[in-house]
This record gives structure tokens, sequence and C-alpha cells, in this order.
């Protein structure tokens, strides 16, 4: 229906409540499913791009789910949002496959591959030292205006970031500060605690913030 | 109210930009951030890169399905769930509704639940 605009995904398509796409997808409702496709697709890209190591195998990741919701909407039970359902799925299809190009650990082995605390020690002062567990050194301040860390520099610095983390860091920041999930979401559609869900989101954002203050830091030096 | 030190706040960087902490614990933590600059300037920074994470523009491919791939789950579709002869035909225009963000806008028709659905194509 929308094939041919080149402004496809610019065109933000809103669709109707849960119950209703799902009542329209059983009915046969080519044009809903096409919505779907449509408003959903690009996001289901980026997340699946964070488990498998080509575009086109993270292609075929949101085909397959696409694939499964088709012949599984039937047992779609309404308990979750149907987003989030869709998107489970979606995370299942692309750790098998994530798996089999050994880009992965497995979820179920947690936390073992995710690393301490990224401010463990280093920056802080020893619990023998005067004023124990504050800055060693102030951090530096960054390039005042707001515009400048969308530059498109700092964006190559963010992907950089983001392609570096354990997969499960990964998946939680971008499915949180990319993706716009809620914590109560991102929870559902992993399976994991709201705490285990926190420190792995706060790991992520604090290993993006580190390579921000690395890079504005060799821009100062080098200027 | 609680009082922290820089590497406690720091740790807490996460739950306080998400409005996750609890009353006392946030007083102690802006209390500490009034008196101290390197945690105001590592929370503001907190906070622009978080911003920064949501405004990223993606104009790398892949942008979004290739047509190929969209005419096949199309036509899967059709296949699997053909549609009955007696419904009229529809208006093929979704109807439009803004959107709060670009990537999450479906309305929640039922609120989170304890326990969810299992997903069909989840076997092993
Ligand atoms: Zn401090």
């Amino acid at each position: 229906m929308m094939s041919g605009m080149p402004d496809r995904e610019e065109t933000i398509v809103g669709l109707p409540t849960d119950d209703a796409v799902v009542a329209a997808l059983r009915a046969g409702d080519e044009a809903m499913f096409a919505a779907m496709l449509d408003t959903w697709s690009q996001g289901m890209l980026r997340l699946a791009r964070s488990y498998v190591s080509t575009s086109d195998s993270a292609e075929e990741v949101v085909q397959d789910t696409w694939l499964a919701v088709i012949r599984g909407i039937d047992a779609f039970e309404g308990r979750s949002s149907l987003k989030t359902w869709v998107y489970r799925i979606l995370v299942n299809t692309a750790m098998k496959r994530g798996a089999r190009e050994s880009r992965t650990v497995p979820w179920s082995s947690a936390f073992d591959g995710d690393g301490g605390s990224p401010h463990d020690g280093a920056r802080f002062r020893d619990a023998d030292a005067p004023f124990p567990g504050s800055w060693k050194e102030v951090p530096a301040a960054w390039p005042a205006p707001e515009g400048e860390i969308l530059a498109s520099e700092v964006r190559t610095e963010i992907a950089a970031a983001l392609a570096a983390l354990p997969a499960r860091q990964r998946t939680v920041i971008t499915l949180r500060d990319i993706e716009g999930c809620t914590s109560e979401e991102v929870c559902e559609i992993l399976e994991i605690s709201p705490a285990n869900q926190r420190v792995l989101l706060h790991r992520a954002r604090s290993a993006v913030r580190d390579r921000l203050e690395e890079y504005f830091e060799t821009a100062r030096r080098s200027a | 109210m609680k009082r922290f030190r820089c590497q406690e706040l720091v740790e807490l960087a996460t739950a306080y930009v998400d409005r996750e902490l609890d009353e006392p614990a946030r007083l102690g933590f802006e209390d500490h951030m009034a008196e101290c600059l390197p945690c105001a300037r590592y929370v503001d920074q907190f906070r622009m890169t978080v911003h920064a994470l949501g405004h990223l523009p993606f104009d790398e491919p892949p942008a979004t399905l290739s047509e190929h791939t969209r005419s096949t789950l199309l036509a899967a579709f059709r296949a699997t769930r053909p549609k009955p002869p007696e419904s009229p035909d529809r208006d093929t225009t979704p109807p439009e509704r803004p959107a709060t963000h670009p990537g999450w806008q479906t309305t929640h028709a039922h609120p989170p639940a304890l326990h969810s659905d299992r997903p069909a194509a989840q076997s092993d």
C-alpha cells in the first residue's frame, strides 16, 4: 500500500489498540499487517542487529519473527502488550541466530560476561585515604551546546560504544534508551528482574558516557 | 535524608535520572549534587548521554525491511490468513494518530501483567 513512497520511514503511522489490531490480523486484514510491518520493523531491525553479525542476518531474524507472528497470533492472549509479545519472539529468534553465529553467549548464563561495575576503584579515593569514595579528579566539562553532542563524530562514538557492549547490556540500552521502552516492558521482553534490568542499563549508559568523555578529552588535547 | 559518597552517587545515576529513587534517597542525592561539582557534572553528562541515545538519527542502512522481504511477508500473510470473502473491502489507510515516541507507540489495551504470554514461536 505504501510501497514506492520514498519517505516511508518518515511516515508516522499510529496503530489502533492491541485488541483492534489482533482482531484485524485474525480476520486476515492485510492492510493492518502492512501497517504493523511499516511501523515496527525499523526498531526490530536495530534490536536484531545487536545480536547478529550482518544486516542480512538481522533482516532474516525480523522476517522469521513476523512469520511466527502470522502463525501464532491466534495464541496471543493479551496478557502482555502485543508489542512486548512480538519483541519477545524477536529476542528469542535473534538469540538462537546469534548463538549459531557465536556472537552472543546464552542469556541464561546471566551476568558472567558483563564485567564489574564501570566505576570500581579507579576514579575514587580508597577507603583509607582522606575523603574515601570521593573523586580523585574532577570530570572535565563537555562542550556546552546541546547540539554538539549530536554532531556526527559524536554519533560515531556512541555507535562504537554500543557495538562494544556485552550483548545483554546492548539489548537493554537499545530497548530502553533508543526504542523508548519502559523498564517494565524490558523486564517482560527479556524475562529479567527489575534489579537486573537496572544494573545492565546503568553499566551500558556508564560505558557510553565514558566513551564520550574519552572522545571529548582527546578532542580537547588535540585542539 | 540519606547521605552519599561520590562513588555511591555515581552508581545510582541511572536510578536517579529514571526517577526510581525513593524520596529520602532522591533528597540526599540532590543535596550532594548541590555541594559537589564533580558529581553534578557527572550526572549532567550522564543525562546528556541518555538524551543523545534517544535522539540518534538512523540514516545508515538498513533503515527498514527490503521491498523483497516486505512483499514476501505480505504474501505469507495472505497465504496463512486468507480474508473471508464476505467481508467488505476496507480502507487501506490505517488511522493516523500522533506518535509520542517513534519506536513505541501502540496503545496498551492491557495493564502490565505479572504472568505474560508465551510466544508461540518459543519452542525451546
Ligand atoms: Zn560527589
